[in-house]
Order: C-alpha cells, then structure tokens, then sequence
C-alpha cells in the first residue's frame, strides 16, 4: 500500500538543542497512528514539519507520495488538523469559524456539511455562539470539527485531548474511532499519555528526546507474555523459595527484598500468587503492566 | 447726479485748451489735485495682481470701493480679500501730501518717449507721514503718471498709472504700486513645513526683517463714480 | 478574493478597529470645536505677522483652512491608528493561536500575507475617508467654503476656494500612499511578535523618532532626511504650495514606494522563513 504520509530522516534544530533528530516513518491509509512522548519529545515539532508549520532542518517530508513542502500548500488540502491548543477566533460564532476555515481549504463544501461536522462534534446546539464563551472542551471539539469539515484523508491530531476531562477524554477516542473504522479515514494522534492511545492506536511510534524509540502495530509491541507483574511484599522472603520454584525462570533482575518483579503472561498471576502465598510470602500488592507501557513509564522516568 | 457728472464731462473736455501753455508748479500741482479729488468715491470691477516675494497670491477679481482720500476695500463675492494695511497709500488722493505745500518744479523727464514735467511736493508741516511726493506730469493731458512718495515711518510708495477708458475722469484703467514690505517669517516647528527636496535658503541675519518690494497691480475694468458710500461701509467687520 | 473577504471580515468584527474611527472622529471633533469657540484668537495669534502690513477681510477661518488644521495636526498621529490593526495582523493571529491553524490551510503564505497587506491597506484608506468625511466634509458644514490662506514658515500663499478641492483629493492620495508605507513597516514589525503590543509600540516609536529627526532642524541629521521615510510622509503638504512643487512630490512619492516595496518584500521574505511556534 502507498504511505499516505513518509517522513525521511527528519532534522529540526534549534540553536540550544535538536528538537527531532533523524526521524523517519511511514503512516499506511486507514491506520490510526499513535505519537507518543512525554512533553518535549519532539511531537508537535514533527506534527508541524508535515503541516509546514515549522521547516525542517533536513530531511524530507511525502505527502501522497509528492515531496512537501516543495509541490506546494495544496497538499495540505487532504489534510485535516489540530494543533495543541484549540485556538480560534473568539468573536465569531462557531459556525462562522467553521465557515471561515472551510472556504480556505481549496473545496466546494456546502452550506448543510458546515451543520453537519457541528452536530458531529456535538456543538450545533451552540454554533451561534462566540467562541470566546466556549468552554475548552467545546473548542477542542471545533477545532476537530475545523479539521473535519473539508473532508479531508488524512487527519492530524496533535494531543487532542490536553485538558480535557474524563468524559470529554472518551468523547474524543470515541470519535476518532468513527471516523477510522466507520468513515476510512487515517488519522495521526500523538499524546504524552499511552492510555489516551493505546485503546484507538493501530500502531505506534515513541519518541523520546526527538529520535524513534520503537514503532510497530499495537499487537507487537504489547508482548503479553513480557507482562511485568510486581508483588510487593510485607517482610523480605528467602531468595531459595524462589530460585527453586517453577517462578524463577520469569524472575527479572529488578527484583528486590520489597518487591518481586516477573516477566510472564497475565493469565498466569492467580498460579503465581497462590504459590508465594504456599510458601508464606506477606503479599501487599500485585501489580500488573504491560510491556509497552513499562517501557514508557520507564522512558518518561528517565 | 446724472447732470453733474454730464458738466463734469462738458468742462474736462474744455480743460485742456485752458491749459494751453505751461503753468507755474503750484498751479499745475493744484489743478491736479483738484481733479484727483473731483473723484469723492468710486465701486470698480478690478483685476488685482499683488506680488510679495513672501506671499503666494493667485490674481484676484472683485469689487473694489474707494472713498476720497484714504479708504479701500476691496470685496470679493464669498472669498477673502486682502490689501495692503496703509490703504492711505493705494491712491493719489492718498499719496499726496495734506495740507499746505510747496511745490517745486524738477524740470523734464522722459519716460516711455514721453516728455514729462516733474513736480516735487513737499509738505510745510512736517505732521503728515509724508515727507515729499514726487509726481511726473503729462501736462498735455493733463494728468499724473507716475508718483513716488517718501514716508517717514512707511518706506517709499511707487505709483504707476496707465489711462485710457476713464481718462474722463482722470481715472486709470491701471495702476501699478511698489512699496516696502517687511520680510516675513514664522518658525518652522509651527508650521512644519514640507521642504521636498529643496536646499533649504540659508537665512542670513541681515536679511531678517529686512525690507522687501512689494508691486500691486490693479487693473480696472469699470468704474462707478461718486454713489456716495457711507463710511460704516470701509469699517472691517469683526467676525 | 476568498481571503481578502476573510481578512476584513476579522478586522472590521473587531472592536479594536472601531477605536481608530472614533479616535479620528473624537480628534478631529474637538479640533472643531475649539475653532468654533475660539477660533478668532487662534487666527488672530496666527495672522499677528502679516497682519501688520496686509489686511485681510472675510472669512479666513473656513472649512478649508479648519481641514488643513486637522490635517496638519492628525496625520501625524494616524500612523499610530494604522499600526494598531496592521501591526496586529500577524502577531496578534500568533497571540490568540490562530495563525497555526490558518497556516495549516493550503494557502500559500506569500498569498496570505499579501491579503493580509491588503486588508490593512483597506482599512488604512476607509480610515482615510473618514478622515476626509469628518475632516473636510464636517469642517465645510460647519465653517462653510472659502479661500484659504496656507502659513508656511517663509512664505504666505493664498489659494482660491475653486481652486481647493482638487489639492485636498490630492493630498488625501498622497496620505494614503504614507499610509501604506506605514502599513507595509507595520506588518513586517507584526511578523516578529507573538503578541500585537509590543509591533505597535515599535512601529509608533519608529515613525516618532524618525519624525523627530525629520523635523528637528539639526544640521546633524540634515544629510540624514532625504533617506527617512517620515520626511516624505508629509508631502501632501505641498498640495498647498503654489506653484505646486511636482517634482518633490512625486520624489517623496517613489521613497515611499520603494520603502513600501521594500518592507512588504522583507515581510514576505520572514514570513515565508518564520517556524510558527506559537
């Protein structure tokens, strides 16, 4: 299948630091496309490469295969998204806004879509509204209903969901899902948090100080058989219990006195537990995570 | 009115074979002054050309009203009018010396082919602004060409004077007037003015209030003689 | 086309730009009534040279001469109620967050800035008919037609009444030119600020100090004034000469064309090059 988007060795530099260094991947039609990084990662600055916000250092940018910035804006014209912040203009309504980004994209959008993408995301009880009386959720909402309203292939979402609370949160995944599986689109989302994305996410990319640390479909990078399980313990149990059991195997070295930590596939927790609790093991706490997760945790930690 | 103005005519056109021959200065001067003054007011249409070095002034049509022997006005229909402030010095009646004179004959001069008796006249009181008054005579006609008056505190008055249409009444179709004018000058952060590109003139300090020539030049093209205006009428209306 | 729309739209929805109409209406208003109360002494303190030796009769003090005055005073200041709006047509879209989105947009930038130059030229010449209704228009209603007499500092000139209306349409071109010029540095201050104060503070201590320097006498800054933009901004000015002095004007016209040119160019250039962070 064609990439819909390829980046190539992507460069920003800035006087003090490199923002991304030596970025390449490539996002496949249909796929949702997970960025994740803890703040400072370099997402926005990439997120603003391919949207020509911010030029590149070196490196190269495809948009449909054509070489971007250099076959010109029009390109951006499949292209739907939003930037960090919600921003708009606070003393037009809504539905001018939406109005008024629709008729820059380059297309014939009739009057009835601009209706249509406001009740999509939820706002046509309030278009007629100034912005400036819009609550941060309902301009997180606009600004997907900007990035919408042309209808274009691709959308780029970049931390959509800053700010927003729990329900507001599952609103936005709950969208993005339709507009993947039910409307074809590809989107490109990036949080700092995995759990926002990992449940929409069809494949992933962690960034970490600007370079690729891992890319891969969701299902390879979780390895469920790695899931690490940590039982913290009450009193410290004697190392020959374990290195004699049938456990040791999964032992990983960042066990300590206090703490237990495995490797092994989940459904495996209640045989562990039950052994440890045999062996008189006070058990405080059993906590489980998946591999992908632990090695964010870990990567943001550092 | 009609009937005056009809033996008026009748005995200027007499005049000159009474003339016949030349008169003794004080006779001359005052048969002279007695036509300047035959005309006790007058409203003309008038053509006015005035150049000052320092004021840019586009010709200026409209009704000019004199009174014998010091007031002007002039009026232009909906626009500003100015003149010179010593109107007393825009007329012959005016530039004549008041009260007894002496009158002293300079001979011949000629001027434009023109022979012309020159008479100079000075005051025997020294009260008056006017210190002596020059005239140039056409004594064939009978009437004053040219007159040069000197002020004591007003500078030197030039007067010029072309006949033809009204030469009935001793009237010119045109008159031309230098006089002195002092310099002129406001500072520039006043006026904040636009230069171009032009040098700025660099301003000696003598050349600060110095005394400049000023010409003024009316043309006449109609005259309206002894309506009687009243007075009232020459007071500057204080807006 | 799309976009001009779009552009005045934003600065004519704005409250903002109201304020420079009514601060022009406001300045020019008390111009006015000031003259109307007291305008004989100031003529009177005005003519107290000329006075002297010319008399002058009739309405001195008319809807002409009240123009110039306001003009005189005001278009030094509308500089400043230009850049209120030019210089915040692209800082002020960094402030809000607005310029990312709009740049995301398959529109060129050299296209956007151009419109945007565009609209704040728009605006600046509306600004200027105003000026022109309230300044000329009112200033005639109330102190009705009339020959006007121009004080430079060396000279006098005295223009007739039919003679008037074309200087002014002249100069209200002239100013319009300046205008533009100070529109174009306005946006290219505009393009280096994340917020719209501190392009509109630049751009009015720009145009200040140069004014300064062009109106200060000094010999100092004498070889300096040809090549300052704001010398040249007062040459409707020289609509009220006569013989009007064409040459000049139309020199001071192409410095600030080629000023003009030349910040819009350098906008376009940054513009182009800007990495919106915001």
């Amino acid at each position: 299948m064609k990439p819909v988007l390829e980046v190539r060795h992507l460069t920003k530099k800035y006087k003090t630091h490199t923002a991304v260094d030596d970025l390449s991947f490539r996002v496949l039609p249909g796929e949702v496309y997970g960025f994740l990084g803890e703040n400072g990662a370099g997402k926005s600055t990439t997120l603003r490469c391919i949207l020509g916000l911010i030029k590149p250092t070196s490196g190269q940018i495809f948009i449909d295969g054509m070489p971007f910035p250099a076959s010109g804006k029009k390109l951006l014209r499949n292209i739907g998204a939003v930037v960090e912040r919600p921003d708009m203009y606070g003393y037009f309504s809504g539905l001018e806004n939406v109005a008024l980004f629709a008729s820059l994209c380059d297309k014939n959008i009739p009057e009835k879509r601009l209706e249509e993408v406001l009740t999509l995301v939820g706002l046509r009880d309030r278009q007629h509204d100034r912005v400036k009386e819009y609550s941060l959720g309902m301009k997180q909402r606009l600004g997907i209903a900007i990035a919408l309203v042309h209808e274009p292939d691709l959308l780029i979402l970049d931390e959509p969901t800053n700010g927003l609370d729990p329900q507001g949160i599952a609103d936005i995944r709950a969208l993005i899902l339709h507009l993947s599986r039910d409307l074809g689109k590809t989107v490109i989302v990036s949080s700092h948090l995995l759990a926002e994305i990992e449940q929409v996410a069809t494949r992933l990319l962690i960034l970490h100080k600007g370079k690729k640390v891992l890319e891969g479909a969701y299902e390879d990078l979780i390895r469920p058989s790695e899931t690490r399980v940590a039982v913290a313990l009450g009193a410290p149990l004697a190392a020959s219990v374990l290195e004699a059991g049938p456990w040791s195997a999964c032992l990983d070295k960042a066990t300590t006195t206090e703490e237990l930590v495995f490797r092994m596939p989940p459904e495996q927790i209640p045989a562990l537990v039950a052994f440890l609790s045999a062996q008189g093991a006070a058990i405080q706490a059993v906590d489980s995570r998946h591999s992908l997760e632990d090695l964010f945790l870990t990567l943001t930690a550092s | 009115m009609k009937k005056s103005l009809l033996t008026l005519c009748c005995s200027l056109a007499l005049l000159p074979v009474s003339w016949a021959g030349s008169l003794a200065p004080a006779d001359l001067y005052q048969t002279l002054r007695n036509r300047v003054f035959t005309v006790k007011d007058y409203k003309a249409d008038v053509v006015m050309n005035i150049r000052v070095s320092f004021m840019k002034i586009p010709q200026l049509r409209g009704k000019l009203y004199f009174k014998s022997p010091d007031k002007l006005k002039l009026v232009r229909e909906g626009g500003l009018s100015i003149l010179p402030h010593r109107t007393a010095n825009m007329s012959l009646a005016g530039l004549l010396p008041v009260g007894h004179v002496t009158v002293i004959d300079a001979g011949n001069e000629e001027i434009d082919g023109k022979s012309l008796r020159v008479l100079k006249v000075v005051p025997e009181s020294d009260a008056g602004d006017i210190v002596l008054t020059k005239l140039w005579v056409d004594e064939d006609r009978m009437l004053i060409l040219r007159s040069e008056t000197t002020t004591r505190d007003n500078g030197t008055f030039l007067m010029n004077l072309r006949f033809g249409n009204f030469i009935a009444y001793a009237l010119p179709d045109e008159i031309q007037l230098q006089m002195d004018v002092k310099d002129y000058k406001m500072p520039k952060g006043v006026t904040m003015d636009y230069e171009g590109n032009a040098i700025p003139e660099k301003v000696t300090t003598e050349s600060k209030g110095r005394r400049k020539k000023g010409t003024i030049n009316i043309h006449y093209n109609s005259y309206e003689i002894n309506t009687g205006i009243d007075d009232a009428f020459f007071k500057e209306k204080k807006k | 086309m799309t976009l001009l729309r779009i552009e005045l739209k934003k600065i004519f929805r704005r409250p903002r730009t109201y304020i420079a109409f009514a601060i022009v209406a406001a300045l020019a208003g008390i111009i006015q009534l000031a003259l109307l109360v007291d305008g004989q002494s100031f003529v009177a303190f005005a003519m107290q040279g000329l006075e002297e030796q010319f008399a002058f009769s009739g309405k001195i003090l008319n809807g002409y001469l009240v123009t110039y005055i306001i003009l005189q005073t005001l278009l030094v200041n509308v500089p400043q109620l230009v850049a209120i709006v030019a210089a915040d047509e692209v800082s002020g879209e960094a402030a809000s967050g607005t310029l990312r989105l709009l740049l995301t947009k398959p529109i060129s930038r050299t296209r956007l800035i151009v419109t945007k130059y565009l609209a704040s030229v728009i605006y600046t010449l509306l600004l200027l008919v105003w000026l022109a209704v309230i300044g000329l228009g009112l200033s005639l209603l109330l102190f009705g037609t009339g020959d006007m007499i121009n004080m430079r500092s060396e000279e006098v000139v005295f223009l007739l009444q039919n003679d008037l209306l074309w200087r002014y349409a002249a100069a209200f071109g002239f100013a319009a030119l300046s205008m533009a010029c100070i529109a174009a540095l306005s946006m290219l201050l505009s393009i280096f600020a994340e917020n719209s104060i501190g392009p509109i503070i630049a751009t009015m201590g720009i145009v200040l100090f140069l004014t300064v320097i062009s109106t200060l006498g000094l010999p100092f800054f004498e070889t300096l004034k040809p090549w300052l933009f704001t010398t040249h901004t007062i040459a409707w000015k020289g609509f009220f000469s006569d013989p009007v002095p064409y040459n000049a004007i139309f020199q001071s016209g192409g410095v600030l064309l080629v000023y003009t040119v030349l910040f819009l160019a350098a906008t376009v250039y940054f513009f182009r090059r800007k990495d919106i962070q915001s």
